[in-house]
């Protein structure tokens, strides 16, 4: 395995608008860095840059401290796994895996230990013979996964790689991608819209935004101090409350947007110092809590509280200043 | 199953340009039946069947290969990609006795372009009779054949392509492979059905030839370019022996259909 880092990376395919904006990030060896964004942000361009299939306008990029500009994606030496998979059709599971190893003039012998070994770690191994058509989507992720190991590659690049997996089967999958990276002291970049995924699989997390590099951290980093109006409206779930400052009080001219998680309102029955009225407007049980929709003079505010706790009418809400975050007009942080 | 009323137009039609002539042609068949022993001994029929295959596995052999360099020029992005398509079809789209009539023009020994070409560039000293010499007529009625149905080809193989996701090319490049293993491990498979498809277009017609050798060489010289369905043809109204033209068009006609048969094996999608 080897590091993989970006500097000043841009691209764009028409000349005129960035898909890539001055991207710079390092991925130390052995670490998982996920880039997170939303639809069209330029992850899946980031991700094809390094791979080799699109080639940056501008900026280096360097795997294992070597340049690889100039590179064909067969001499980066990283293995890919397709958001749609891209196993061979007209290749049973077998030779799916061991392409690789034989365009590289493997020994057979050699191979088919690599192959079956690769295989065997992900289960695959009743399903060599089978061509991809008879295999199920879960099944096809995986041997689109081990297409990827078998390589031993410097890094992993995974783009989206869970999106087609029904729910249970995706978390599943996710837990399991985590462990076998971590076995492997893989260097892995993976790419998801899915913020869930970004948070449990990552040492470190790279949100994306219109191609540029919004904030690189910590999952917990990131939930607990965003950089940008963005990063806190992006990361978290429920979504955090984004209101204009002065419905909180706060009178700061530096400060335009203040946000507050909805785990961290209070919700009171009685008035008390700093609280408010609110009326409540909607109740979204989730399980063990219930998602609270209150709402004054046309803000509204969402709380979430213990799914026991009783609630009716109009109820007194209150913002912790320790729990709140605070924006400028360009939409950073404040403190 | 009421709904089957619907399909008797279509099936009444079918009777009637397909079926009653089949029939037709199989009774006549029945009553020359005394005649199939004639058709060992017919050294004209084995002539004939001599030059049909020898065209037909030239002409489809020269379309595929043509097809192919074409259908992967024509899927390559560049500019004005549309226009190229929309040309590359044209000689498809000519009615066949008219383009056969051209190419007699262009071949023509003493009016046509295609010495005066050669003339000019010093290829050749006096006009050449290209439709007139054994050897040359034959290769005529080959290359008139390429030029027209290449674009028919090229349009099949062009689909074929176009239908191979791209991510799998991007996929084997990181795994490591040039154009060539690309084109050998991705484009040549998953072209087989659209190959084996053209293939069978082509061969079925191929081997049934008559307009285009009718109209170009009408069989000549010395036989050189007499195929089968032209025998059959004489049969038919030269020399009024409608049974044993009736014998060799179904004998003709079942092996064709087990050579169609045997390719629509090789058609069958690997994916599936």
């Amino acid at each position: 395995m080897a590091s993989v880092s970006l500097r000043n990376v841009s691209k764009s395919y028409d000349g005129k608008t960035p898909v890539v904006r001055d991207v710079s990030l390092d991925v130390p060896d052995g670490q998982i860095l996920t880039v997170l964004g939303p639809s069209g942000c330029g992850k899946s361009t980031l991700l094809r840059l390094i791979a080799g299939l699109e080639t940056a306008d501008t900026g280096e990029i360097l795997i294992g401290g070597e340049s690889v500009n100039d590179r064909d994606p067969k001499d980066r030496d990283v293995a890919m796994v397709f958001q749609s998979y891209a196993l061979y059709p007209h290749m049973n599971v077998r030779e799916n895996i061991s392409v690789a190893l034989k365009l590289r003039h493997i020994s057979a012998p050699a191979i088919r230990e690599r192959v079956e070994s690769a295989a065997a770690r992900l289960g695959l191994m009743d399903l060599l013979d089978r061509r991809p058509a008879h295999l199920s989507g879960g099944q096809r992720q995986r041997v689109a996964l081990a297409r990827a190991l078998v390589r031993q590659p410097k890094a992993f690049l995974l783009d989206e790689p869970l999106s087609n997996l029904d729910a249970v089967l995706r978390e599943r999958t996710r837990a399991e991608l985590r462990l076998l990276f971590r076995d492997l002291q893989a260097t892995v970049l993976y790419v998801t819209h899915d913020q869930i995924e970004a948070m449990t699989l990552s040492d470190r997390v790279a949100i994306l935004r219109q191609g540029g590099l919004e904030q690189m951290g910590a999952p917990l980093e990131l939930y607990q101090s965003p950089a940008t109006e963005f990063v806190a409206g992006f990361i978290g779930s429920p979504r955090m409350n984004l209101l204009e400052a002065a419905c909180i009080g706060r009178f700061d001219p530096h400060v335009k947007t203040a946000g507050i998680r909805p785990e961290d309102v209070q919700v009171l029955d009685q008035p008390g110092a700093d609280t408010r009225p609110m009326a409540l407007r909607l109740i979204e049980p989730l399980g063990a809590q219930k998602l609270l929709t209150l709402a004054i003079d046309g803000v509204e505010v969402r709380a979430l509280v213990a799914l026991t706790r009783p609630v009716s009418g109009t109820l007194h809400v209150r913002f912790p200043a320790d729990r709140i975050h605070t924006f400028d007009a360009e939409g950073r942080r404040t403190d | 199953m009421k709904n089957h009323r619907y399909l008797l137009p279509a099936g009444a039609f079918l009777v009637c340009v397909l079926g009653f002539p089949l029939a037709h042609t199989l009774w006549t068949a029945v009553s020359g039946a005394a005649s199939v022993p004639r058709m060992a001994g017919d050294e004209i029929l084995a002539q004939s069947v001599r030059v049909t295959l020898a065209f037909s596995l030239m002409s489809v052999a020269l379309e595929l290969a043509l097809g192919l360099v074409f259908a992967l020029l024509l899927n390559a992005p560049f500019r004005g990609r549309g226009w190229a398509r929309a040309i590359v079809i044209l000689p498809w789209a000519l009615p066949t006795a008219v383009m056969a009539m051209s190419w007699r023009w262009i071949l023509n020994d003493t009016y046509g372009v295609f010495n005066d070409v050669l003339l000019r560039l010093g290829l050749i000293d006096a006009p050449v009779a290209w439709l007139g010499r054994p050897e040359t007529a034959f290769a005529s009625i080959v290359l008139a054949d390429v030029w027209k149905t290449t674009p028919f080809v090229t349009l099949i193989l062009l689909a074929g392509l176009q239908s191979i996701p791209k991510d799998l090319y991007e996929a084997l490049r990181i795994d490591g492979a040039g154009a060539w293993s690309r084109f050998r491990l991705i484009t040549l498979p998953m072209l087989r059905p659209a190959i084996a498809l053209a293939l069978t277009f082509r061969l079925i017609q191929a081997l049934g030839v008559f307009d285009l050798v009718w109209v170009l060489t009408g069989g000549g010289p010395a036989g050189r370019t007499y195929t089968v369905s032209l025998y059959i043809y004489d049969n038919l109204f030269r020399y009024q022996d409608p049974g044993y033209g009736a014998v060799i068009t179904v004998t003709f006609m079942l092996s064709v259909f087990a050579l169609a048969a045997v390719l629509s094996m090789g058609m069958q999608d690997r994916r599936a």
